[in-house]
């Protein structure tokens, strides 16, 4: 033990430094975020309940082709198709790992993860989302410029994929 | 009636509670054991996976579940709810039983994120595919994991079914 260990023992300098720490924690700002009447800003691209994007007119973009229920690690994207279109789309939001796969897959832009993380229930029937509650969502969480923005920002649109690269040859119309 | 208010007159401030001026508060049984209940939610900690880092997260002085009077006891015979925060293995699961048994009543269950409450991405032979195979669950929260607000709502969520309830605390109900 050498000399300094000795007066360190026997000074308590290292209890009082701790002490001061605390006493410095008295005088600062309190971290507490008052949940329910203040929220912390969510990040960028966060990972909330599900929706379907709508178009500029006001329909659902989806055109059931079953992608993202293809993806889905945990499979709980459920899709049904009529004859004309889409019967259902549901999503067991309890399943759900919020990977973004889904969206990640769509070639049309057609699911987001928006922003909302507060939808805790009593039942599960109340958290489960079908097609109707998606499109609600839409409306109440990404509607406007957010909805717009939001495959540009955070996601790669797919969408842009399908088209011809223009060095690429390959019919390219008529020459008039 | 036992008391003789026409003189002074009762001042009712909420539905079922009044004021008899200058200090007394005369209530129901209901409403006062239902505060006093969901201020002071004990709930016993069992983390089993990920969702337990969320919920340390609500626990500590960012988010403080102390606020609402929710404070963590290590062990359930002073709880008086289980937040299952975590995929309930076949193994786990009569572990998670007998912890909930050996909470005293009134009990509640807070089934905590996807693992929890349907046994989210984990469709093996090993998971239990939601812990209300085996508990009757209050509150589902979701989310993978919930953020710490998710869980405070959730938690208030369970405060607003005590405040609901009806003659929990008599021995006929």
């Amino acid at each position: 033990m050498t000399v300094r260990d000795i007066i360190k023992r026997f000074t308590f300098i290292e209890i009082f430094q701790g002490m001061a720490l605390t006493l410095r924690k008295m005088f600062s700002r309190a971290v507490t975020i008052q949940y329910p009447k203040e929220r912390r800003p969510i990040a960028p691209g966060f990972r909330g309940q599900h929706a379907l994007a709508k178009n500029p007119d006001g329909k659902a973009k989806c055109v059931s082709c079953g992608l993202c229920a293809t993806i889905c690690p945990s499979q709980c994207i459920y899709v049904r198709r009529k004859e004309d279109g889409q019967e259902n789309y549901e999503v067991d939001v309890l399943r759900c790992i919020f990977c973004g796969f889904c969206v990640e897959a769509c070639p049309y832009g057609a699911i987001v993860l928006t922003e909302n993380y507060e939808y805790s229930g009593y039942t599960k029937e109340e958290i489960y989302l079908t097609r109707s509650k998606l499109l609600a969502n839409w409306d109440k969480h990404m509607a406007g410029k957010k909805g717009e923005e939001y495959f540009r920002k955070f996601w790669r649109p797919m969408s842009g994929d399908f088209g011809t690269p223009p060095a690429q040859s390959g019919f390219k119309g008529k020459k008039e | 009636m036992l008391l003789d208010t026409s003189a002074v007159g009762l001042i009712e401030v909420e539905e079922g509670t009044k004021i008899l001026p200058p200090n007394i508060i005369i209530t129901s049984f209901d409403k006062i054991i239902n505060w006093g209940r969901l201020s002071s939610i004990w709930p016993t900690t069992f983390g089993l996976a990920c969702c337990a880092i969320e919920m340390m997260a609500a626990g500590a002085s960012h988010y403080d579940f102390d606020r609402f009077g929710i404070i963590f006891r290590g062990s359930p015979r002073q709880a008086d709810c289980v937040i299952v925060a975590g995929t309930v293995t076949k193994k786990m699961a009569p572990v998670v039983r007998r912890v909930y048994d050996q909470i005293p009543e009134p009990r509640y269950v807070v089934a905590m994120g996807s693992c929890a409450c349907t046994g989210g991405v984990f469709r093996t032979y090993s998971t239990v595919q939601g812990c209300d195979s085996f508990l009757p669950v209050d509150v589902y929260v979701p989310g993978c994991p919930p953020r710490p607000e998710t869980l405070l709502e959730g938690m208030m969520l369970l405060q607003e079914k005590i405040r609901k309830e009806r003659a929990r605390w008599s021995p006929w109900r």
